[in-house]
C-alpha cells in the first residue's frame, strides 16, 4: 500500500514535469514579453535593456532551468506589470476561485445525486424522461451565456442580485449557480449509469429478492457501490469546474484566479499566466490524488487495480 | 478466422451495413426506435443544412448594416425589412447572423475534432500497441495536457498565438487530441489479448497488419463516440474564446462573437445575447442526443463514461 | 456514501468560511464614493509606468509639485504653493513649511530632488524617463526650495513637469523597503491614504486629516474594478457604484429615466485617427511586407480617404454621445480649438466625388481604386474601435477602395501594429492632445514607431515650438504646423472622443476635468 502511494507520488512529480516544459515553452516561444512592457517610443537600445532586466536575453534551455528551479522553492518570477511576486497575486485571489468552485460543487452534488438515483430508480418514466433531458440541456448550454441571462433576469429586471463582483456575500449566488448546473448536470447523468449498472448486478437482485426494503437496498448497497465511479468522475470535473470559473469569473467580474489569468492573458503578464497554469494543472493533480488515497483508506475492498 | 469474426461481430454490423442493400432502412428502423436518436440527428442535419444553404434562406445579409434600425427589439419592421429577431449595434439582422454563425460552428467542431481524433487514435494505438516505457512516458505525457483543464489551456495558447478562424481550428484540434489518446490505449489493451489477435499472430501476420486490420476496426468505435461528444466541447470552446475575444474576430460571424456583443448592449437589448445562445444550445444538444445514441449503438462499454 | 458526505461537509463548510473573506460594506457613517475604473490598474510606484488610467487614481494618493487646473485654465499649487521662471532655463519652486508624508517623512528640496532624479533616470524597468529627458539638473537651494533647470528654454515646462511620473514618493521609506514591499505598502503625500488594496480589483482610499490644505470633503473614495460596461451600468443602477464612464449609447435613456442620477459629457482628450503608412523604410516594415508599395504613400489616396469618411456617421457608431468633429482635443489651452472645429468645414470634408476625383488623380480608374489594409482593435477608447472600422471599410468601398480589414484584441493590436510600425496602410489611433507631446508624434526622430512623414520644413517647426516662449511667436509657430499637418495628411483625422459618465447625482456633485482624468481631489457632496 505504501509503495502504491509512493508510486503514484512519483507520476504526479513526473507529470508535473511534463506540464513545466509544456507551459514554459509554448509560453516563450509565442512572442516576445517585453514589446509589452516597453512604451511604443523606446528605441531598440532600450528594448534590449529592458530584455536584460528581465532575463529575456539568456538561451531559452537556460530560461528555463532558472524558472524551474526557482520554481520548486516557490519563485515563479515577477508579474512584468504588477511588478510583485506571482505566486503572490496568485494566493491573494485564491480564496474568491475557491469559495466559488466549493459553493458551485455543493449546489452541483446536492441536485445531481438525488436526481441522478431517481431518475436510474424509475427508470424509463416520465420523470426519468425530464431529468435526462434537463441534464442533457446542462451539458448542452454554455455556462457564461446561462450567467448572462440570470444576469438579465435577477440583475437588470428584478434588481435582486449584483451582477458584478465579491462585494456582499449574496453575489456568490449568481456565479456558484452558474457553475453549479453544468457540473449538476454531468454529475446527474454520471449517477444514472453507474446506478443502473448496479441495479443489475447479482448482488443486489439477491438483497431484493432476500426480502431487503427496497430503499435498504438501494442506499445500503447500490448506492455505496455506484459512488466509486460518481466519485472519480466529480474529481474529473473539478477540472470542468477550475476551467469554467475562468469564463464564469470574467462574466461577474468575480476577482478570483479565472478573472486574474484573463486579465493577464490579455496584456500578455506571461509569468502570472505560466504560474497560474502550473497551479490550476498542481491543483488538479492533487485533489485527484487525494481522491484515490481516500478511496483506498475508506473502501477496504479496493487496493490497486 | 471463426473466433475473430464473432468477435467483430458487433463493430462489423455497423461496417458491413454500407455494403448491405437493406443497410439504410435498418439505420432508419433503429433510429425510429430511439427518440434522442430522432432528436439528434434531426437537429443536427437541420443545422448542417443550414451551414450549407444559409445564404438562400437568410432573410437579409448578415453584414448588411441599418444604422437607423440600431439596437431594435424581436418583429421590428422597416422599409427595408423586417427583423424576426430583433437587430444589433449597427442595425444587422440577428436571425440572418445566426443563419450565417451556423457555418462556423460546423466548420470548428467538423474540423478539429477530425484532427483531433486522428491524432489521437494514432497516439492511442501506437501506445497500448507497442508498451513498454513507451507506452508510460507517452501515457505521463497525456496525464500532463490532460491535467490543465482544456479551456484554460486553449485560452493560454490562443491568447498568446493570436486569434483567427482557421488559427483556432488547429488549436482545438491540437489540443482535443488526449482524451482519444488515453480511451483508445485503454480499449488497445483489452483487445490486444483477445484471442482472435493471438490467432493473427499465430498464422504469420506482420506486427503492422495486425495492429491496422485486427485492433484498430474493434477500437475505432469508441473513438466515434468520443467524437461525437467532443464535437460538442469544441463549438462550446469556439463560442467562450470568441466571447472572451480570444477566438474568431469580425467580419466572420460567430455565435460567441454575437454573444459578446450582446454582453456590452445586456441592459437594454436582451435579444441580442438571448438568441445566439439558445442557437448554442440547441446545436450542442443536437450533438449530445446523437452522441447518445451512437453510444448506446455502437459502444456499450463506454456508457456512462463520457 | 462516507465519501460523500464527506466532499459536500467540505464543500460547505469551505463555502461559509470564506465567505468572511468578502469584505464588510461600510457602516460606519462615512461619505463613501465609488469609481467604477475599467481597468488594468498598475503599481503603486508612480514612477515605474506611464497607464494614464493608473495615474488618475495615483494622484488621490501623492502630490506632484503643481498640477494642471481641472478646467484647464492653468496650473494649481499641490507640493509646492509657488513657483516662478527664474530664467529662461531655471524654475523655482517653493515647498510648504511642515508638509509630510503619511508616514510622517518631510517633503522637502531634497525629497523633490531625490524623486524627479529618479524618474528622469532610466533604473531598471522604469520607463517614464524619455519624457522628463527635458531636465538638465534638479538643484536644492534650502529645504523648502528647490531648482529644476531644463536643457533649453522650455514652453511647456509647467505641463511636462506635472505629467505622469511627477508624483513625490518618500525616500527614506522607499529606499528601506525597495519597489516591491512598496507596491504593497504604498506611502504618499497626497489628500488620500489607503485603507485596502487588492491588486487590480479594488482600492480604497480614505481623507487624511492632515493634508496640508484641508481634508477632502469625501471621506473615501474607492476605484472598483469592473471591465465590463454593462456590468458598471448595471452596478450604478443597483447603487453599487457613484460614477462610470463610457455608458453604452442604448443605456443612456434608462439613466436619464432613474432617480438621482444623471449622465454628464465632457471631452475625452483624445483624437481618433488613422494613421496612414506614409514611409515604407521605417521600423519594422521592410522586413514585415518586403518589397511591399502602400497605396498610401500617394497623397492623392490619403486625400481620397479624407474625403470618403462621414465623420457623423462614425461618430454615432462610435458611441460618443455628440463626438465633437475637429482636428484638434477641445482642451487645447491655446485657442487653436475653435478654429479647426469649424462644423460646417467638417461637413464639408465628406464628399465621395471630391475623393473619386482624388483616386482618379492617383490614377485609378473609377471603381478600382487600390486595396488598403486597416488594422483595428475590437475596442478603442470609449467606444466600439470594431464598429467604426467596419462602416469606414463600407464608406471606403464605396468611392472605389477595396478594403481588407484586420481586428486584434487589444493587446496583440498594441503589439502586432501599433509598436513595430507594422501597419501596411491604415491603423486606427487613439491620441493624446498634450500640446507639448502632439509635435512629438510627427518628428522625423520619433522612429521606434515610424508611422511619420519626415518633412524636414515641419520638422523645424516642431523643434521651434519647444522652445519659443513668447506666446504670440509661438502660436504663429503653431499656425505654420497646422498647415502642414493638413497638407501632408499624415493623419486621416476622424473625430475626438466624448466621455459620457453617469453619477449618482443624489448624493455627489462632480464636474468632470477638462483635461479627462478621472481623479477626485474635488469632488463634494451634493446639498440635500
Amino acid at each position: 500500500m505504501r509503495g502504491f502511494f509512493i508510486s503514484r507520488l512519483v507520476q504526479l512529480c513526473v507529470t508535473m514535469f511534463i506540464i513545466s516544459v509544456v507551459v514554459f515553452f509554448i509560453l516563450r516561444l509565442s512572442g516576445d514579453p517585453i514589446l509589452v512592457v516597453a512604451p511604443d517610443f523606446f528605441s531598440q537600445e532600450q528594448i534590449e535593456q529592458m530584455r536584460k532586466f528581465w532575463g529575456f536575453d539568456k538561451p531559452l534551455g537556460e530560461q528555463y532551468l532558472t524558472f524551474v528551479t526557482k520554481a520548486i522553492t516557490g519563485d515563479f518570477g515577477k508579474s512584468y506589470l504588477a511588478k510583485r511576486p506571482a505566486m503572490e497575486l496568485i494566493l491573494e485571489r485564491l480564496g474568491y476561485t475557491w469559495m466559488l468552485a466549493a459553493a458551485a460543487a455543493a449546489i452541483g452534488l446536492t441536485i445531481a445525486i438525488p436526481l441522478g438515483i431517481l431518475s436510474a430508480l424509475k427508470r424509463n418514466s416520465l420523470l426519468d424522461l425530464i431529468i435526462t433531458s434537463l441534464s442533457s440541456l446542462g451539458t448542452a448550454m454554455p455556462s457564461f451565456w446561462l450567467g448572462l441571462m440570470l444576469i438579465i433576469i435577477f440583475s437588470v429586471y428584478l434588481r435582486m442580485l449584483p451582477a458584478f463582483g465579491a462585494l456582499e456575500p449574496k453575489a456568490i449566488i449568481m456565479p456558484s449557480v452558474t457553475l453549479g448546473v453544468g457540473m449538476a448536470a454531468r454529475l446527474s447523468r454520471m449517477t444514472r449509469s453507474a446506478m443502473l449498472e448496479v441495479l443489475n448486478q447479482d448482488y443486489v437482485r439477491t438483497a431484493h429478492s432476500k426480502g431487503l426494503l427496497r430503499q435498504t437496498v438501494v442506499m445500503r448497497h447500490a448506492l455505496r457501490n455506484a459512488l466509486i465511479p460518481i466519485v472519480t468522475v466529480f474529481g474529473l470535473q473539478l477540472g470542468w469546474l477550475l476551467g469554467g470559473s475562468v469564463v464564469v469569473e470574467s462574466v461577474f467580474s468575480w476577482p478570483g484566479l479565472g478573472r486574474l489569468m484573463i486579465d493577464s492573458i490579455s496584456v500578455r503578464d506571461n509569468t502570472v499566466v505560466q504560474a497560474g497554469l502550473l497551479f490550476f494543472a498542481l491543483s488538479f493533480i492533487l485533489i485527484n490524488y487525494v481522491i484515490d488515497v481516500l478511496y483506498i483508506m475508506l473502501d477496504p475492498r479496493i487496493r490497486f487495480q | 478466422m471463426d473466433v475473430q469474426h464473432s468477435s467483430q461481430a458487433r463493430v462489423g454490423q455497423i461496417a458491413d451495413m454500407p455494403a448491405r442493400r437493406s443497410a439504410p432502412m435498418r439505420l432508419l428502423a433503429i433510429l425510429l426506435k430511439s427518440p434522442v436518436g430522432m432528436a439528434g440527428s434531426l437537429i443536427v442535419t437541420g443545422i448542417v443544412l443550414l451551414a450549407f444553404f444559409g445564404p438562400l434562406i437568410s432573410p437579409q445579409d448578415p453584414q448588411g448594416r441599418n444604422l437607423r434600425a440600431r439596437f431594435k427589439a424581436p418583429g421590428y419592421t422597416d422599409d427595408i425589412g423586417s427583423y424576426a429577431l430583433g437587430t444589433d449595434q449597427l442595425g444587422r439582422d440577428i436571425l440572418s447572423r445566426i443563419i450565417a454563425g451556423s457555418r462556423v460552428s460546423v466548420l470548428v467542431g467538423v474540423v478539429s475534432v477530425l484532427i483531433s481524433g486522428t491524432l489521437g487514435v494514432i497516439y492511442g494505438l501506437i501506445s497500448g500497441f507497442v508498451g513498454g516505457i513507451l507506452d508510460s512516458v507517452l501515457m505521463r505525457i497525456v496525464d500532463g495536457l490532460l491535467a490543465i483543464p482544456f479551456i484554460i489551456l486553449v485560452i493560454a495558447i490562443s491568447g498568446v498565438v493570436g486569434a483567427g478562424l482557421s488559427t483556432l481550428i488547429l488549436i482545438l484540434g491540437f489540443t482535443g487530441w488526449t482524451t482519444y489518446a488515453r480511451v483508445i490505449r485503454g480499449e488497445v489493451l483489452k483487445v490486444r489479448e483477445m484471442e482472435y489477435v493471438i490467432a493473427a499472430y499465430a498464422l504469420g501476420q506482420n506486427r503492422l497488419k495486425v495492429m491496422l486490420l485486427h485492433i484498430m476496426p474493434n477500437v475505432i468505435s469508441s473513438a466515434i463516440v468520443l467524437a461525437a461528444v467532443q464535437v460538442g466541447v469544441t463549438i462550446l470552446a469556439e463560442s467562450s474564446l470568441s466571447f472572451l475575444g480570444l477566438g474568431v474576430k469580425p467580419p466572420t460571424v460567430t455565435w460567441g462573437l454575437m454573444l459578446s456583443d450582446g454582453r456590452q448592449y445586456i441592459n437594454s437589448a436582451w435579444w441580442m445575447t438571448a438568441y445566439p445562445g439558445i442557437a448554442i444550445t440547441i446545436t450542442v444538444l443536437g450533438v449530445v442526443f446523437l452522441g447518445d445514441w451512437l453510444r448506446d449503438l455502437l459502444d456499450p462499454n463506454v456508457r456512462g463514461r463520457a | 456514501m462516507k465519501i460523500a458526505r464527506l466532499l459536500l461537509i467540505a464543500s460547505l463548510v469551505l463555502v461559509i468560511g470564506s465567505l468572511a473573506i468578502i469584505p464588510a460594506t461600510a457602516q460606519d457613517g462615512m461619505t463613501e464614493f465609488v469609481y467604477a475604473h475599467s481597468g488594468p490598474i498598475r503599481p503603486m510606484d508612480a514612477h515605474s509606468h506611464w497607464y494614464g488610467s493608473t495615474h488618475h487614481l495615483l494622484n488621490l494618493y501623492y502630490d506632484c509639485l503643481i498640477w494642471r487646473a481641472a478646467d484647464g485654465s492653468g496650473y494649481v499649487p499641490q507640493a509646492a504653493h509657488a513657483w516662478e521662471n527664474v530664467d529662461p532655463t531655471t524654475w523655482r519652486f517653493h515647498l510648504r513649511e511642515g508638509a509630510t508624508f503619511h508616514n510622517g517623512e518631510p517633503v522637502d528640496a531634497e525629497a523633490v530632488k531625490w524623486n524627479i532624479d529618479r524618474v528622469r533616470h532610466p533604473i531598471g524597468d522604469i520607463p517614464l524617463y524619455q519624457q522628463w529627458a527635458f531636465v538638465k539638473e534638479v538643484v536644492v537651494v534650502d529645504d523648502l526650495t528647490v531648482d529644476i533647470i531644463s536643457n533649453a528654454p522650455h514652453a511647456y515646462f509647467e505641463n511636462d513637469v506635472s505629467y505622469n511620473g511627477c508624483e513625490l514618493l518618500p525616500p527614506d521609506y522607499f529606499e528601506e523597503v525597495g519597489q516591491e514591499e512598496f507596491n504593497r505598502n504604498p506611502v504618499g503625500s497626497g489628500p488620500y491614504t489607503l485603507a485596502e488594496l487588492s491588486e487590480n480589483d479594488r482600492y480604497v482610499f480614505e481623507a487624511w486629516d492632515d493634508y496640508h490644505s484641508g481634508r477632502p470633503e469625501v471621506d473615501r473614495v474607492i476605484y472598483q474594478v469592473i471591465p465590463e460596461p454593462s456590468a458598471q451600468v448595471a452596478a450604478l443602477l443597483a447603487g453599487q457604484v457613484d460614477l462610470i464612464k463610457g455608458v453604452p449609447a442604448p443605456d443612456r435613456a434608462t439613466i436619464e429615466g432613474a432617480d438621482g442620477l444623471s449622465l454628464l459629457t465632457e471631452s475625452g482628450n483624445r483624437m481618433y485617427h488613422y494613421y496612414a503608412r506614409v514611409d515604407t523604410t521605417s521600423g519594422a516594415f521592410p522586413e514585415t511586407f518586403p518589397d511591399y508599395e502602400p497605396a498610401t504613400l500617394d497623397i492623392n489616396v490619403r486625400k481620397a480617404i479624407t474625403h470618403a469618411l462621414d465623420r457623423h456617421l462614425l461618430a454615432e457608431v462610435h458611441g460618443s454621445a455628440s463626438a465633437r468633429l475637429a482636428r484638434v482635443c477641445s482642451y487645447y489651452p491655446e485657442g487653436f480649438a475653435d478654429k479647426y472645429a469649424d462644423p460646417d468645414v467638417i461637413s464639408e470634408w465628406y464628399d465621395p466625388d471630391k475623393a473619386k476625383e482624388y483616386l482618379a488623380a492617383a490614377g485609378y480608374a473609377d471603381g478600382e481604386g487600390p486595396t488598403l489594409y486597416l488594422d483595428t482593435p475590437v475596442v478603442g477608447r470609449g467606444g466600439s474601435a470594431k464598429e467604426v472600422a467596419e462602416v469606414a471599410a463600407a464608406l471606403l468601398e464605396d468611392v472605389g477602395f477595396t478594403v481588407d480589414l484586420t481586428v486584434r484584441d487589444a493587446s496583440a493590436f498594441a503589439v502586432e501594429v501599433q509598436r513595430s510600425g507594422n501597419n501596411r496602410e491604415l491603423m486606427l489611433a487613439a491620441l493624446g492632445c498634450g500640446p507639448a507631446l502632439l509635435p512629438l508624434f510627427y518628428q522625423c526622430d520619433w522612429s521606434a514607431v515610424a508611422y511619420s512623414v519626415c518633412d524636414e520644413d515641419w520638422d523645424a517647426i516642431a523643434d521651434a515650438i519647444q522652445v519659443t516662449i513668447p506666446l504670440d511667436e509661438r502660436l504663429e509657430l503653431w499656425e505654420q504646423w497646422w498647415e502642414h499637418y493638413i497638407d501632408l495628411t499624415q493623419t486621416i483625422t476622424l473625430f475626438e472622443i466624448t466621455d459620457v459618465m453617469a453619477l449618482n447625482s443624489a448624493e455627489f456633485d462632480f464636474t468632470p476635468r477638462k483635461d479627462g482624468w478621472m481623479t477626485f481631489r474635488d469632488l463634494k457632496l451634493a446639498d440635500m
